[in-house]
């Protein structure tokens, strides 16, 4: 009983003060990313700024949450529903910033895996311009392949499988 | 397989090179062999998320896409067998894509198939883009070996995107008791519509 008291007055403690850790996986592209520490929400994946990075390459900076030349302004004085801190930590909301972008997601709240669509607006030079998009996977010795380290060439890209 | 390694020995010193990319949820374990049987030299890539399909709107394969110099879209999102394949009774494949290919390497942009061909539309919908999002987590529960919350996901994506053959033969694949009667019953669906997108400049 008196562990059970302890545990019951820690847990309490935690959730008033700083939140429990727990870990989340980020399907984007064809990566996979362990991010070790949400804030925990029903209904949004909010990481650690540095995290924000890891899962979809965006950089939080004074004007904002930046790819390339997008960059979405965020309030970093204040709370918004970008961006909070707690704990003294600061958090980012990465599916409010997909739904900004118009980028399609769903997740599975039993395994915390959240997997993301591409960002439509980093498409336009392939939808507009028709410039191959570029990609990198492993190849079979697990070397990263780029499509871009064929510039200069003709190149071929065959899609097949053994179903 | 085999008959891209002939094409790509044909071609290789041309400034030319071949990307492969199987379209593999089974990955190297399902993949692999047909690289090594046909000792292919080319770049030979193993997609278990299919994300190539994703990221250049390709619905089922083989398909291809045409990539010039500079990195621009030739052709795209078309039936890219290498040669006819014959079995007992029946054969599938063709023998008209090749030479096109071999004829764009040599005149480059000014291949009656390069200029002028139509590209398609290649803004993919938000539809479309949700159905990769759930089909590359049904690939995540797969790898996990939860085929319950992979067969989940990948009915969400096949609802989300219809016109995906790829999604659509992945998923069947992993009930090949089934596979067979699937597929007839959805090419029947199909009502005239063209199971791949038809060639530009090509009669057929």
């Amino acid at each position: 009983m008196k562990n059970l008291l302890l545990l019951t007055a820690l847990g309490l403690g935690i959730s008033g003060m700083v939140s429990p850790l727990q870990a989340s996986t980020v399907l984007y592209h064809n990566a996979t990313i362990v991010v070790d520490e949400v804030l925990p929400d029903p209904n949004d994946l909010w990481v650690k700024p540095s995290d924000l990075t890891r899962v979809n390459g965006f950089v939080l900076k004074p004007e904002g949450a930046c790819l390339d030349d997008i960059c979405v302004p965020v309030l970093q004085d204040e709370d918004s529903s970008l961006y909070v801190k707690r704990g003294g930590k600061s958090w980012f909301n990465v599916s409010e910033l997909a739904r900004k972008l118009s980028q399609a997601y769903v997740f599975d709240y039993n395994a915390n895996v959240w997997s993301f669509g591409a960002i439509p607006v980093t498409r336009q030079s392939f939808t507009r311009d028709h410039m191959a998009p570029d990609f990198s996977i492993l190849d079979r010795q697990g070397k990263p392949v780029r499509l871009s380290e064929y510039k200069d060439m003709k190149v071929l890209l065959l899609t097949w499988a053994s179903w | 397989m085999p008959g891209w390694q002939a094409v790509f020995e044909d071609l290789k010193d041309d400034n030319f090179m071949i990307i492969a990319a199987a379209q593999d949820t089974g990955g190297e374990a399902a993949a692999g062999q047909f690289y090594d049987q046909a000792k292919a030299k080319f770049v030979t890539l193993v997609d278990e998320d299919h994300s190539i399909s994703s990221l250049y709107n390709l619905v089922n394969v083989p398909s291809a896409v045409w990539i010039d110099e500079t990195g621009k879209v030739i052709r795209i999102d078309e039936n890219a067998y290498a040669e006819v394949h014959k079995g007992e009774g029946f054969s599938f494949g063709r023998s008209d894509y090749v030479p096109m290919v071999k004829d764009w390497v040599a005149n480059g942009n000014q291949s009656q198939f390069a200029k002028g061909n139509a590209i398609p539309d290649l803004i993919r919908s938000n539809e479309q883009h949700l159905a990769d999002a759930n089909f590359k987590l049904g690939v995540y529960f797969f790898k996990q070996g939860d085929m319950d919350s992979a067969d989940k996901y990948w009915v969400a994506a096949e609802k989300l995107n219809p016109d995906s053959w790829n999604y659509h033969r992945q998923d069947w694949s992993f009930t090949p008791e089934q596979a067979g009667a699937n597929w007839v019953k959805k090419f029947g669906e199909l009502e005239g519509k063209p199971y791949y997108r038809p060639i530009d400049g090509l009669d057929i």
